[in-house]
């Protein structure tokens, strides 16, 4: 790519149906809002359950065919991704492909060796990663060395080192106010990034422990701008912890209380349920939530402690009433395979779950992800794995491979005979 | 599993044996009164909830086929009316493909059903001496989910799958037919059959080729720990919560024994 010239690129998300990639939408205004480009930028979503032929197709059917292309990799979107970036690169050689997010940021090593079509790989956070690489490419520059990005040098694979997150949140652009937002009357927004808790399995905080939040002001205009979509009526925070706090949570639905009003509702908020108690429920009913999803995961001693999480049975149970006194529904998440549970183990977690009567049981099988700890210490903890994505347990120390099928089925059973019930869609 | 009390709703009209084996009770319909059944249904809700802590109260009409019950309509209405969350009827599913069956239980609020499944296809309308049932359960269940599909409610068809000595060797065919019902579970009854080697062997081969096919399923009818692998330990049947023992004992399937694995 030689010569200072307008750049096309495509941003190609790829999610589950009827979401859109909100990190792409971050991609996009930074882009929009940084001075240094200019560039003619072009939006795909497609569905997961889309052939990746057709989703390729999309790309290269753009008019100009795109100089460049970025793709965010999920697990469960892994397999669709490389396809279409074979055969993007098949058709489109010179096309320089740009992949990001957590199924490839934790180990860009390993992705550009086994892949030869991906040309960089961003790490972390992607917003003032991802606009200095096409800055760079529009002068013609060469993007190893960018801090945050790893690429090819010939046929070496050089890494720029890492790039701290951002810590002003407010000087990332908000997609909110720089992009039209759909009108399908659903949205996801943050208020922060970094995630509290530490649990081994989560790559939540996306490698970086500390709560970085948006202002005030910053949350309080991009609630704004969202709930006056017209036709909005559901949005979900996208919050590891959406009651953080009380005192954070009083000011939450203190600024979204008159978009609850006027009928603005908060579906599968994630919430530390054992904070909960009459008052957050309180708070979370004003603030319109109508549904949260929680762990527990496991109930398994020696799993929850493998797992780096606490759980206490009976501030669980206080928080799953306290939510159902207020009318709000509560998700309970169970997880088969964590290292250190036994087929009882997990047994009793759907037991104890289901003992609650919550709204829903959502019970899933581990899926070992790059750059969690369980990645790291997957030997130690006997655990085996999918080395390819989505990367589901294949066994464990206490589970062997057929344990695991069988719990898998019989937590589907459980979870569908539990959800069939009356007065439930 | 979430435990549902069995109550008898009558006995006969649905198969539950082979048509070979001695005191087939699928010749002799004889509904229960209403009143009695409803007398029941509010004694087990009365008592459900004490000395367990699983969802419901959640009721299962058994021992008649439902849809043959004239008194169906107002038995479902007196168990929604009572608070019940789930009302499963086990049925031999035949009658949901005339049309308006499947919508009308829906709508009256009956999420669950479990079929029942003496074999796969042919060897299931022989047993039952039933030409074509096995095909209208397909389409009975197919009616079903469709039905549900439209109105947005989740529903759940399970089976519940008598064993004899003439069906016995074709349990893993029945269990790969429970699956393409669309069932999400099945419960094998084997209470009519000895507890030998042979039988166990065929038992695992059925509980194997469930599992591949994604249906959970459950042994109730033997005593005492079966040398089952290890991790067949998590299929044990609860005994429905609130059954008196009169009920308990005409309920087929209730008061069993849970399979143990091995240690």
């Amino acid at each position: 790519m030689s010569a200072k010239r307008r750049l096309s690129v495509a941003l190609a998300g790829v999610s589950a149906s009827g979401y859109r990639s909100l990190a792409l939408d971050y991609l996009h205004a930074a882009m929009l809002a940084d001075p240094r480009l200019a560039v003619s930028v072009s939006r795909i979503d497609a569905e997961a359950t889309d052939d990746p032929w057709w989703s390729a197709y999309r790309v290269l059917s753009l008019d100009p065919v795109p100089d460049i292309v970025a793709l965010p990799v999920f697990c469960w979107t892994a397999s669709h991704v490389l396809e279409v970036v074979r055969l993007l690169k098949g058709a489109c050689p010179e096309m320089f492909v740009v992949l990001g997010g957590p199924e490839v940021g934790p180990i860009p090593g390993q992705v550009l060796a086994e892949q030869p079509g991906i040309d960089a790989v961003v790490t972390g956070e992607g917003e003032s990663t991802f606009c200095d690489l096409l800055h760079s490419l529009a002068r013609g520059g060469d993007v190893c060395g960018i801090p945050g990005v790893t690429a090819r040098d010939g046929d070496r694979i050089v890494s720029g080192g890492g790039r701290p997150p951002e810590d002003d949140m407010d000087r990332l652009a908000s997609p909110f106010e720089l992009i039209p937002q759909r009108t399908d009357g659903s949205a996801y927004l943050e208020t922060y990034r970094g995630c509290p808790h530490r649990c081994a399995y989560c790559y939540e905080g996306k490698g970086s422990q500390r709560i970085r939040s948006f202002s005030w002001e910053r949350i309080a205009s991009d609630i704004e701008a969202v709930a006056a979509t017209d036709g909005m009526r559901a949005v979900s925070f996208i919050d590891p912890v959406f009651n953080l706090t009380t005192e954070r949570l009083r000011r939450l639905a203190s600024i979204l209380e008159p978009f609850a009003a006027r009928g603005l509702r908060l579906h599968t908020i994630e919430v530390d349920i054992e904070r909960v108690d009459a008052e957050q429920a309180a708070l979370l009913k004003r603030a319109g939530v109508v549904s949260v999803e929680c762990g527990p995961q496991s109930v398994g001693d020696h799993a929850l402690s493998i797992s780096k999480r606490v759980f206490d049975r009976k501030r669980f149970a206080a928080g799953v009433s306290a939510c159902k006194e207020v009318g709000i529904s509560v998700e309970c998440d169970l997880i088969i395979g964590l290292p250190g549970d036994t087929p009882d183990d997990v047994v009793a977690g759907i037991d104890y779950v289901t003992g609650l009567d919550p709204g829903c049981v959502q019970i899933s099988t581990l899926h070992v992800l790059p750059g969690t700890d369980l990645w790291d210490h997957a030997e130690e903890h006997g655990l085996v794995f999918n080395p390819t994505a989505p990367h589901e347990v294949i066994a464990t120390r206490e589970l062997s491979f057929t344990d695991l099928r069988r719990l898998e089925v019989y937590g589907n059973a459980v979870a569908v005979t539990y959800k069939a019930r009356i007065g439930q869609g | 599993m979430i435990s549902f009390a069995e109550v008898p709703i009558g006995s006969g009209g649905l198969p539950t044996c082979a048509q070979y084996c001695s005191a087939p009770s699928g010749l002799a319909p004889d509904p229960r009164p209403s009143d009695d059944i409803t007398r029941d249904l509010q004694a087990i809700c009365e008592s459900w909830g004490l000395g367990q802590s699983g969802p419901g109260p959640n009721c299962s009409f058994i021992g008649f086929e439902p849809f043959a019950h004239r008194q169906l309509p107002a038995l479902i209405g007196a168990a929604a009316s009572l608070g019940y969350e789930r009302i499963r009827l086990r049925t031999d599913a035949g009658a949901l493909t005339r049309p308006g069956n499947a919508e009308g239980i829906l709508g009256a609020g009956v999420h669950h059903l479990e079929v029942v499944v003496l074999a796969a296809d042919d060897a299931h309308d022989r047993l039952t001496a039933r030409p074509g049932l096995f095909n209208a359960a397909e389409e009975g269940c197919a009616a079903f989910f469709s039905a549900a599909g439209a109105e947005g409610v989740s529903v759940v068809v399970s089976a519940y799958v008598p064993v004899c000595r003439h069906s016995l060797v074709g349990l893993p065919l029945a269990a790969a037919a429970v699956a393409r019902l669309g069932a999400a579970s099945m419960l094998i009854d084997v209470s009519s059959l000895p507890d030998t080697a042979e039988n166990r062997l065929h038992l695992i081969e059925a509980l194997d080729t469930a599992t591949i096919n994604r249906v959970a399923a459950t042994v109730t009818g033997w005593d005492g720990p079966l040398p089952l692998p290890w991790g067949w330990g998590v299929w044990q049947p609860v005994p429905a919560p609130g059954l008196s023992a009169s009920t308990a004992a005409a309920a087929p399937g209730s008061g069993a024994k849970p399979l143990q694995g091995l240690p």
